[in-house]
């Protein structure tokens, strides 16, 4: 019977010798203790009813294990930024004006970072997102980089929504520094340099502003490392993989033409 | 014993020719080790920063200069001037240039590809009909790789002369395939079914976006172009996976991949073709 734990993130007892199961959102997860080793399985309940058998027959399921020498206490889930820039493409058309700027919220997925304690030292297992997100290219196709795929409505506000507890919510400032009217297709959203923050069950990353400063122009990233301050009593919960202590200069937005569809495809 | 104990033996006793033998002795012993260790030093140190290619390039001027220095200095030992060597390299040049001309081609050949970098070592390549993976680019040919491990040689003269494919040039690979169903299916259905596939697959990249063409009327089937695109360290893996989805899905939904066939019929469609038994007499 798979565990669906209000209480995600923190310490949780893994009785040995017993197979324990998770679901969270997407992600079913299985963990299992001995003395000599712990051993863990994931999958995502859409990937398909097969998933699911395998899962339950308890014979073909991919594990994967570490040698554990110690009693492990307990399993610590926390929560992290997916390993990858997330491409965020809105929903409907959004436009920037010449000088224009805005702030927008974006909901976006968080990984589940998953560690053993053995007496007062925790040990990092593995990262396994939580939702499963597709792979998408960012760039030209000389140059470019993997990235997650997921879509925003880019509100100009948000509720915290508890019933989703892996999505954080990332306050993002948009300007308009070029001398164009800017279309906004896609953002590549550099979530390495994010921090993650906790304030009443729901998570938060600090605000990210992004300048466009021209088509053929990188734009300017910088990230407040701090919690945003509509919220209260807010706890830092993962701080960044890279830190940015000014400003970065990246490509962050794109355009149709980078990926030129039907004229790529249609060329035989 | 007499003979080799006697004066003759006992002339090359002497200080000078002792020290003669020590410093040659040295270039060899100390000299060509430490040029080694230099340029392997070099290799490692440069691979932190630089590609692979650059790295190597590193390593050879290393070599290269070591044994040059090495080989002068022990001419230097013998009495031979350098200039006078010089003089003469370029008398012996020429003659030694008129009978390799092959080799001096590949020569030069092996300095345009360096220059120009249309691979570089680690880039997978296809040369007429071999395809492998680039070892080294050396002074008169590249050595590759095979996907089956086998050692191929090729001189650098046949690579400037002949197309060369670098398959791991862009970081992004399209897979394509050719899928035929069977001329009762529904198209939509079928590109339905097609788009499901590529976005289920995790190895599918969302853009630049998976393509379903109807391309033709096939003899035996309706035939479509999937196009799907991958991060080229995933595009074997994706092949592989998409096509057995492929099968299971189309499975699944009653889509018939259907095998090269003929009808024959005669007259009109409806009727069966006309087979009627006659009796023989026996002779």
């Amino acid at each position: 019977m798979a565990k669906h734990d209000e209480k995600l993130w923190g310490q949780h007892t893994i009785p040995y010798h017993k197979i324990q199961k998770f679901k969270l959102a997407d992600l079913n997860l299985s963990l299992y203790l001995s003395e000599d080793e712990i051993k863990l399985a994931h999958h995502y309940s859409s990937s398909g009813a097969q998933a699911t058998t395998r899962q339950d027959s308890g014979e073909n399921v991919i594990w994967k294990r570490w040698p554990v020498s110690g009693e492990v206490s307990h399993i610590q889930f926390d929560p992290v930024l997916p390993d990858r820039p997330l491409l965020v493409k809105p929903e409907s058309s959004l436009y920037l004006w010449v000088n224009f700027k805005s702030k927008f919220f974006v909901r976006i997925p968080i990984a589940l970072k998953i560690s053993m304690i053995i007496g007062n030292k925790s040990t990092e297992l593995l990262d396994i997102p939580i939702i499963k997100l597709s792979n998408t290219w960012f760039g030209t196709f000389q140059k470019g980089e993997v990235c997650y795929s997921i879509s925003s409505g880019f509100g100009a506000d948000i509720e915290p929504d508890k019933s989703r507890p892996f999505l954080a919510i990332c306050p993002l400032r948009l300007k308009n520094d070029s001398r164009e009217s800017l279309l906004v297709d896609k953002i590549c959203m550099r979530s390495e340099h994010f921090s993650l923050f906790q304030s009443d069950s729901q998570l938060w990353t600090d605000e990210l502003t992004i300048i466009y400063k021209g088509k053929n122009e990188t734009s300017q990233i910088s990230v407040s490392g701090k919690p945003p301050k509509r919220i209260s009593g807010a706890t830092l919960v993962s701080k960044p993989q890279k830190i940015l202590k000014k400003s970065l200069y990246a490509p962050s937005f794109s355009s149709q033409k980078d990926l030129a569809g039907p004229k790529v495809f249609v060329d035989k | 014993m007499d003979i080799l104990l006697g004066t003759d033996f006992e002339k090359y006793l002497t200080q000078d020719y002792l020290s003669l033998v020590l410093r040659i002795l040295f270039w060899i012993i100390i000299g060509l080790p430490l040029v080694h260790i230099t340029g392997k030093w070099v290799k490692k140190l440069s691979l932190k920063n630089f590609s692979a290619q650059q790295s190597m390039v590193f390593h050879k001027i290393i070599l290269y200069t070591g044994y040059v220095i090495i080989l002068f200095s022990i001419l230097n030992i013998f009495g031979l001037k350098i200039a006078t060597l010089l003089g003469a390299a370029g008398i012996v040049g020429i003659a030694v240039g008129f009978a390799s001309q092959t080799s001096i081609s590949n020569i030069i050949s092996g300095w345009f590809l360096i220059a120009e970098k249309p691979f570089e070592v680690e880039d997978v390549i296809t040369v007429g009909s071999t395809s492998g993976v680039v070892l080294s680019i050396d002074m008169l040919s590249i050595k590759l790789r095979t996907f089956d491990n086998k050692y191929v040689r090729i001189p650098n003269e046949t690579i400037i002369k002949t197309e060369v494919v670098n398959i791991t040039r862009f970081p992004i690979r399209r897979v394509d395939l050719e899928i035929g169903v069977a001329y009762k299916e529904n198209i939509s259905h079928v590109k339905e079914v097609l788009t499901c596939i590529a976005k289920d697959d995790p190895l599918c990249l969302n853009e630049p976006e998976p393509s379903i063409l109807f391309a033709r009327f096939g003899n035996s089937a309706l035939e479509f172009n999937f196009r799907v695109w991958a991060v080229k360290d995933d595009w074997l893996t994706l092949r592989n996976s998409i096509m057995e989805e492929i099968k299971k899905r189309f499975d699944e939904e009653g889509i018939e991949i259907p095998f090269p066939h003929v009808s024959l019929y005669s007259g009109s469609v409806s009727k069966p073709f006309p087979i009627s038994i006659t009796n023989q007499e026996s002779p």
